[in-house]
C-alpha cells in the first residue's frame, strides 16, 4: 500500500471538524440525550405558529426556534395542538414539556409555571380598520366610550384592555383570529395585541387593518414549563448561544418586520 | 291454637316488612344526593371568598344565558310549529284548475321546509354560529345598509345573533317534533270535525292541535332543557354567558376546578328548575284532560 497525502489530509480535517463541532457543543451546551419533547402549540397565533395558508403545513417562529433549540441541546420536539386558555394550567399540571405561544412572562403566571429566558420584547399595540376615522390616537379611543376592543381571552392584551377602558366596552374571543374577524365585520372597533402578533396579522389581512399609536405597554415573551423542570437551563443555554452567535437574530428577521426584531 | 291464624299472622308480619322496605326502594335517593351536594356547595361559596367571588362573576351570565336561551326556544316554537303544519300535510295532486294554482303554492312551500329541515338539521351549532355571526349577520346587514342607506349597527358576534343561529336550529329540530304530534292525530277526527261543519283553520285550532301539544309536551321540555345547555356554545362568540364567564376567569386564576364547579351548580340549578316546570305543565295539562 502507499501512502496518500491528501487521504490524510482529507481524514484530519474531518476529525478537526467534528472535533469543533461536538467540542463546542459539550463545552458550552447541555445534551438531553435526544430526549423527546412535547411542545404545547396553539396553531392560531400568527406568526408564532398557525397553519400556513399555501402549504397547509404548521409553520411559524415557535417552529424555527424551538426546532434550533433542539438541534443545539440535543432534543426531538413533537408539536401538539390545544387551546390557549387551557394551555398554562395544562403546563402547570405538567401534561406538555414546554408551551410556546408567544407567552408574556408575568408576575402572576411565574407563579404556576417556570419561564425561560425573555427571547424578545415586544409591546401591546392597537390594530384597527383600515379605514378608521373616528380616532387616531390611543387617548381618542380610549376617551370616546362607544368604541369597543376585541381581544383574546386569558391574554395579557386582555388585561391590558381592562385597565384601559374597563370590561364593559371588551369581548373577549377564544383566538386572535375571531378577534381580528370581529373587526373586519365591524363588530369591535380595535384589537389590542401584542406587536409581534399583530405585524403578522397586518400581513395577513392586507389592506383590510392597521396599527395606530405608539406602545401602550412593554413585556417580554418566553416558553413556559412546569414548575421545577429542568427543561429550563437547556433552553435558556441554547437560547442565549443563539443570541450570541446571531441565529435568534436570523430568525426573528424572518418572521417578524426589521423594527420589532430587536431581542434582547 | 289452629294453625290458619297463625299462617295470617306470618303473613301480615311479612307485608309490614314488605311495606316498611316499599319505602327504601321507592324514595328518590338522587333527589337526597343532589340536595346534599347542592347545599355543600352553596355552603362552600358562602364562606370561600374564592368560591363566592367566582359565584359572583358567574352570575352575572346568568341573565344572558336564560335570556339566549328562551328567547331562542321561544323562536324555534313559532319556527316549528309552521314548518311542522307544512311538512305534516304533504301536498296531493288537485282535481281542478284552481286546485292546481293553490297546489303549486303549496308544493313550493313544502319543498322549502323539507329543505331548511335538511340543512338545520344536519348542522353542528357551533357551525350554524359561527356562520350567522361571521358570515351572514355582517353580509345582511351591509346590503340592507348599502341598498337603503340606513345606518343598522346589529353586531355579528353579538347575543342577536347567538338567538338567530340556536332558533334556526332548535326551529328545525322542533319542527319534525310538531310533525310528529300533528300526524299523531288520527284521520278520523278531522273528517268528524270537517263533517260537523268546522273549517281547517277550526280543526287545527280545537282538534288537532290541543292533542298533538299534549302528546309533545315531554320532548318539547327536553329540548327547552337542551337548549339552556346548548346556549353554552355562544361564549365562541365572546358573549358573557355563563360558561363564557367561566372560561375568562379560569385562564386568568388558573383555578379551573372552583370555576368550573360554579359554573356547574349554576347549569344544574337551572336545568333541574326547568324541569320541575316542565313536569308541573305535564301534570296540569293531564289533569285537564280528564
Amino acid at each position: 500500500m502507499t501512502f496518500k497525502p491528501r487521504a490524510l489530509l482529507v481524514v484530519v480535517t474531518i476529525v478537526a471538524l467534528l472535533l469543533t463541532v461536538f467540542g463546542v457543543s459539550a463545552q458550552d451546551l447541555p445534551d438531553l440525550g435526544g430526549q423527546t419533547i412535547t411542545v404545547a402549540v396553539e396553531n392560531a397565533y400568527i406568526p408564532f405558529n398557525f397553519i400556513d395558508e399555501t402549504t397547509g403545513e404548521a409553520a411559524g417562529w415557535d417552529y424555527d426556534a424551538i426546532g434550533e433549540i433542539c438541534v443545539r441541546v440535543n432534543c426531538v420536539p413533537e408539536y401538539i395542538q390545544t387551546s390557549w386558555d387551557t394551555m398554562l394550567v395544562a403546563i402547570s399540571n405538567g401534561e406538555f414539556d414546554v408551551a410556546a405561544d408567544g407567552i408574556t412572562i408575568t408576575e402572576e403566571r411565574d407563579q404556576s409555571v417556570d419561564f425561560s429566558m425573555g427571547y424578545i420584547a415586544v409591546e401591546q399595540i392597537l390594530l384597527i380598520r383600515i379605514e378608521e376615522d373616528r380616532f387616531d390616537s390611543i387617548d381618542a379611543f380610549v376617551a370616546d366610550s362607544t368604541l369597543r376592543i376585541g381581544t383574546q381571552l386569558g391574554t395579557t392584551n386582555y388585561n391590558t384592555a381592562v385597565g384601559l377602558i374597563g370590561e364593559g366596552r371588551l369581548q373577549s374571543y377564544d383566538t386572535f383570529g375571531f378577534a381580528i374577524e370581529a373587526l373586519v365585520a365591524g363588530d369591535v372597533d380595535a384589537v389590542i395585541i401584542d406587536s409581534t402578533s399583530g405585524q403578522g396579522y397586518v400581513g395577513a389581512n392586507a389592506g383590510r387593518v392597521k396599527i395606530i399609536g405608539g406602545s401602550i405597554q412593554s413585556d417580554y415573551l418566553g416558553f413556559a414549563f412546569p414548575e421545577g423542570s429542568e427543561l429550563v437551563a437547556a433552553f435558556d443555554a441554547a437560547l442565549q448561544s443563539m443570541i450570541d452567535d446571531g441565529t435568534l437574530e436570523q430568525i426573528n428577521a424572518e418572521w417578524f418586520p426589521p423594527a420589532e426584531a430587536a431581542a434582547e | 291454637m289452629d294453625k290458619s291464624s297463625d299462617l295470617i299472622f306470618q303473613e301480615s308480619a311479612v307485608r309490614a316488612k314488605a311495606n316498611s322496605f316499599t319505602f327504601l326502594y321507592t324514595f328518590p335517593w338522587w333527589a337526597l344526593i343532589l340536595v346534599l351536594v347542592a347545599a355543600f356547595m352553596f355552603v362552600t361559596i358562602l364562606s370561600d371568598t374564592f368560591y363566592a367571588a367566582t359565584f359572583d362573576q358567574l352570575r352575572a351570565g346568568v341573565a344572558l344565558t336564560l335570556t339566549v336561551s328562551f328567547v331562542s326556544y321561544a323562536i324555534a316554537l313559532v319556527i316549528g310549529l309552521s314548518i311542522g303544519l307544512i311538512r305534516a300535510y304533504p301536498p296531493k295532486p288537485a282535481a281542478t284548475l284552481r286546485g292546481h294554482v293553490t297546489g303549486a303554492l303549496r308544493v313550493a312551500l313544502y319543498n322549502l321546509a323539507t329543505l331548511y329541515v335538511s340543512i338545520m338539521r344536519g348542522l353542528p351549532i357551533l357551525v350554524v354560529l359561527l356562520i350567522v355571526a361571521f358570515v351572514v349577520v355582517p353580509a345582511v346587514r351591509d346590503a340592507i345598509n348599502t341598498t337603503f342607506g340606513t345606518d343598522i349597527r346589529i353586531r355579528g358576534t353579538s347575543p342577536e345573533s347567538a338567538i338567530i343561529a340556536l332558533a334556526l336550529t332548535y326551529g328545525a329540530f322542533l319542527s319534525e317534533t310538531f310533525r310528529a304530534g300533528i300526524q299523531s292525530v288520527e284521520r278520523g277526527q278531522i273528517e268528524a270535525a270537517k263533517s260537523l261543519g268546522m273549517n281547517t283553520l277550526q280543526v287545527m285550532r280545537h282538534i288537532v292541535l290541543p292533542q298533538a301539544f299534549r302528546r309533545i309536551l315531554p320532548p318539547l321540555g327536553n329540548d327547552m332543557i337542551a337548549m339552556i345547555k346548548d346556549s353554552s356554545l355562544v361564549a365562541i362568540l365572546g358573549i358573557n354567558d355563563v360558561t363564557q364567564i367561566a372560561k375568562l376567569r379560569s385562564s386568568n386564576t388558573f383555578k379551573f376546578m372552583e370555576t368550573y364547579l360554579v359554573a356547574a351548580l349554576l347549569y344544574l340549578t337551572m336545568t333541574i328548575i326547568g324541569s320541575m316546570i316542565v313536569r308541573w305543565m305535564e301534570r296540569r295539562l293531564q289533569t285537564a284532560q280528564r
